[in-house]
């Protein structure tokens, strides 16, 4: 067991030197990195000043020096931290000021491999979550691709679970410091991390609420959700409804089974996630239901990851993202922010299996 | 025991039904014409056909002729996908909407559009409406053809429409079937992989292909599964080798993505080992406009002044719009429009990016550098009609009004500024700034430039104007709001500007208003004026 523990450590050590030498020689290079955040950075750091970015119209209003920026919609917790690095070299450096990227896969195994053994899972199983976890295709693209900002709101997502499970479980109330600091990470990011805070709150209640109350919220969102969209013109309702009754083709109705087809090829065809979509049905297949449902904290858990792939589906099959289903460009993206925390569940859920397994066994022997 | 000799009879079930499958599908398609149906075959749809002799025309439904050619003989081309080998075809089969029979046709085959390797043969009637020939008649030269030759002969009758034409791909041996059953299930292709920066950089080509990788798992897989098919628990057999199948696929799937990520670390080492970062994107695709940005903040050598970038490509005006900081800098795609020119500051930098048509410039209509001769004229606003209007609104909206007119004025000829100051106590707004020009008392006055600029609330300004002026011409300016505001015009005077030979005149299009501009910089990649 030493030795497959040696062996998946190597492993992941040869993955992350890898992506460490090239983030820190490649210059920036993704699209939005460098249209959006990195010139957000560059600017605040050439200036020393946050608020000298604008749109095209504030651009010729302006009187002194400001900078058209696609960054001005997106939080700034990106080009924060490139600025951080760049004030830390004193110079602007188009491959330095990525290192952080290279160096969040090592913190995220440290804190999955740490929750893991906090959960009581053994050190293989934890290692080989870990080792899936760090080496998902899509999850080393995206450390490579530095410079954007979808891998740190994965990260900052499985911390606020993670943080979330242990509140639940040990009561400790100091863990609401990194429970708090992982959600203001989340939203710092991108305007996306916002999207992963009803499945947070709704976890959160259920860990304190009965059930019929933890239906009775989860029902009444849904319900505030429609209402609001409903009022609001081009919202969702009207995103579903409007090809289907005046055939405008201005959204795709979940009819159109390409967008399913094209999901399905992201998730088990194509090498984005390795065999991530198969392995994870495993232990939801063998989890006690029941077992599980008992656990507060597993409980919130589960709630989190329901909410969050209903989102996910209604969002990828009913709203415009459908298009961008179709066209790949954000299905992986969206998928990302919650693989690790799923990765995270998976492993919780594991540990119970063990557990169980173990408490039955020692029960039969006695 | 029997749960453990059931799970390996499962796979003993499993590996005989593949085998069975594998033969009775061998045999199947070895049966008669089966093989015609397991095989595609080649369709070239009517709208791919041309008349080349006679006339006619290619829909999506069919390929109508019209009229024969000059012998009562016409011929249509049908150009396929993709060559096709000789050896791959058996027969080539078209059909028409109604029965032929009452023409003389021939078919055939051609490398190349001019039909100067053709090879066609008369053909046999499979049904009144469908003909077809065998490929063993053709003897094409070379092996690879990618045309299909129609050639109508010998009927004053109307040609009736052709509807499809099908290439039916000739019956394999043993081997060779073998070698399209594996080709079906693993994809042996190179697999690529979608750069980020899709629009400007092509796939990359994967190392290793997945489809082997997954294939020499899936026998690894049936291995293992033997292997576990001995311990005992039905649940946890099914759940270890389940897991174990898993987690080997990881394996094997990981360890070629690693040779495929380790072939891009090396990559980078190879390319950006040592290098500052000037040399690293010396090496990038868009080296060129890095370059040309860089020469032109060295030339520009003052990193307040904005940067107003135009380019071919979202691609290009956003690199240089990133490659420009610390210069303030907004960008475009496409060429400038007139709007955007028009709020051009002085001492604002265009860049245009591989925009060859627009904007254009012109040299300057002034031929004498007798500058020095002339003298700042001051001008009297105080009687100049609409001094004291203040903007209209109707219906909520601003009504553009004249804040100030000019009468006609009559400078020398040369490049002068026209400089007004504005001052707006409480709300500030746009103003927009017009120069008309006429050479005559009897023309039409001519917009000659334009200039629209924002002002703060509170704020006092100089707003100015550059234009040159021929000999002859008279000129009259407008300041007009374009937004509610509180604007108060002070003086405003005309400033003889030095005509050196850098400067140009600018617009959109080669039509008026135009701008004053200073060529600062012209290379292959853009061109960049100072505006004045």
């Amino acid at each position: 067991m030493k030795a497959l523990v040696f062996a998946l450590a190597a492993l992941m050590i040869v993955r992350w030197l890898g992506m460490l030498v090239e983030v820190s020689l490649r210059p920036l290079f993704p699209w939005d990195a460098w249209q959006a955040y990195g010139l957000a950075a560059k600017a605040w750091f050439y200036h020393g000043q946050l608020d000298i970015l604008a749109n095209g119209r504030e651009w010729y209003e302006a009187d002194g020096p400001v900078y058209a920026s696609n960054a001005i919609r997106h939080p700034p917790g990106v080009g924060l931290i490139q600025l951080w690095m760049a004030q830390a070299l004193g110079r602007w450096d188009d491959a330095l000021v990525n290192l952080p990227w290279a160096v969040l896969p090592g913190a995220m195994a440290f804190a999955m491999y740490g929750m893991f053994r906090q959960a009581r899972l053994g050190v293989v199983p934890a290692m080989i979550v870990v080792w899936i976890g760090l080496t998902i295709p899509f999850y080393n693209v995206h450390t490579v691709l530095a410079g954007y900002g979808d891998i740190w709101v994965g990260v900052f997502l499985c911390v606020a679970v993670g943080t979330l499970h242990f509140l639940v479980r040990d009561r400790d109330m100091m863990l609401m410091v990194p429970l708090l600091a992982a959600v203001a990470g989340l939203l710092m990011m991108k305007e996306s991390g916002l999207f992963w805070l009803p499945p947070l709150i709704a976890g959160s209640l259920a860990s304190v609420l009965a059930w019929r109350w933890v239906l009775a919220a989860v029902l009444g969102s849904v319900m505030l959700v429609l209402s609001l969209s409903l009022l609001r013109e081009g919202g969702m309702i009207n995103a579903v409804l409007d090809p289907l009754v005046s055939g405008s083709g201005r959204a795709i109705h979940p009819l159109d089974v390409h967008v399913w087809k094209e999901l399905w090829k992201h998730l088990f065809l194509q090498g984005n996630w390795n065999l991530l979509w198969s392995l994870i049905l495993l232990p939801a297949l063998l989890a006690p239901g029941k077992g599980v449902l008992a656990d507060r904290a597993l409980r919130a858990l589960t709630i989190i990851m329901i909410i969050a792939f209903l989102m996910l589906a209604v969002t990828f099959g009913f709203t415009d993202i459908s298009r961008n289903v179709l066209d790949g460009t954000r299905v992986n993206r969206l998928l990302l922010h919650i693989v690790p925390s799923l990765i995270l569940f998976g492993g919780f859920l594991m540990s119970k299996v063990i557990e169980r397994k173990f408490s039955t066994c020692e029960v039969q022997s006695r | 025991m029997s749960s453990a000799l059931r799970l390996r009879d499962y796979l003993l079930a499993g590996v005989t039904s593949a085998i069975l499958l594998w033969a009775g599908f061998n045999v199947w398609f070895h049966f008669g014409e089966n093989y015609r149906k397991a095989l595609h075959s080649i369709s070239v749809s009517p709208a791919h056909w041309q008349v080349v002799e006679g006339n006619g025309y290619a829909t999506r439904e069919s390929l109508t002729v019209t009229d024969p050619g000059r012998f009562g003989y016409a011929v249509a081309v049908g150009q396929l996908s993709e060559p096709v080998s000789y050896a791959q075809i058996e027969e080539i089969r078209v059909s028409f909407r109604a029965r032929v029979d009452h023409h003389g046709l021939s078919l055939g085959v051609a490398s190349s559009p001019n039909l100067t390797t053709a090879s066609t043969f008369n053909v046999g009637r499979v049904d009144d409406a469908t003909a077809s020939v065998l490929a063993s008649d053709l003897s094409p030269d070379p092996d690879d053809f990618s045309f299909i030759i129609l050639e109508i002969s010998g009927s004053s009758l109307p040609i009736p429409n052709l509807t499809d034409a099908r290439l039916y791909r000739s019956r394999p041996g043993f081997w060779k079937l073998q070698a399209l059953l594996i080709k079906g299930v693993v994809d042996f292709r190179p697999w690529t992989q979608r750069s980020v920066n899709y629009l400007e950089s092509p796939s990359r080509v994967l190392r290793v292909s997945p489809a082997l990788t997954v294939l020499v798992w899936a026998i690894l897989a049936i291995l293992l599964l033997a292997a576990w098919a001995s311990a005992r628990g039905l649940r946890l057999r099914v759940a270890l080798s389940t897991m174990s199948v898993l987690l080997l696929g990881w394996l094997f799937l990981d360890v070629a993505w690693q040779i495929t990520l380790s072939g891009r670390h090396v990559e980078a080492i190879d390319q950006y080992r040592g290098k500052s970062t000037l040399e690293k994107r010396a090496q990038e695709i868009d080296s060129g406009v890095h370059a040309f940005v860089q020469q032109l903040r060295s030339v520009v050598n003052d990193s307040s002044r904005p940067f107003v970038i135009f380019g071919d490509s979202n691609f290009t005006h956003l690199r240089a719009r990133y490659f420009a900081v610390p210069q303030p800098s907004i960008s475009y795609r496409g060429p400038p429009r007139p709007v955007w020119l028009a709020r051009l500051r002085p001492g604002d930098i265009l860049v245009a990016l591989n925009l060859p048509a627009s904007p254009v410039s012109i040299p300057l209509p002034i031929e004498d550098n007798g500058d020095l001769r002339r003298t700042r004229m001051n001008v009297d606003v105080s009687e100049m009609p609409g001094a004291d209007s203040s903007l209209n609104e109707r219906d909520g909206r601003p009504l553009p009004v004249w804040l100030l007119e000019s009468p006609w004025l009559a400078p020398e000829p040369g490049v002068w500024r026209l400089q007004v100051e504005l001052d707006s106590p409480e709300r500030g707004g746009w103003v927009r700034l017009n120069l008309l020009a006429r050479s005559d008392m009897r023309d039409d006055p001519r917009l000659l430039a334009r200039r629209e600029f924002f002002l703060h609330d509170g704020q006092s300004t100089v707003l100015s104007i550059s234009f040159a002026l021929t000999d002859g011409q008279q000129i009259l300016f407008r300041l007009q709001q374009v937004e509610t505001g509180d604007l108060i015009a002070g003086d405003a005077w005309l400033e003889p500007l030095e005509n050196d030979q850098e400067l140009e005149l600018l617009s959109s299009n080669g039509e008026p208003p135009f701008l004053i501009a200073r060529k600062l910089l012209a290379t292959d990649v853009g061109l960049a004026w100072e505006i004045l």
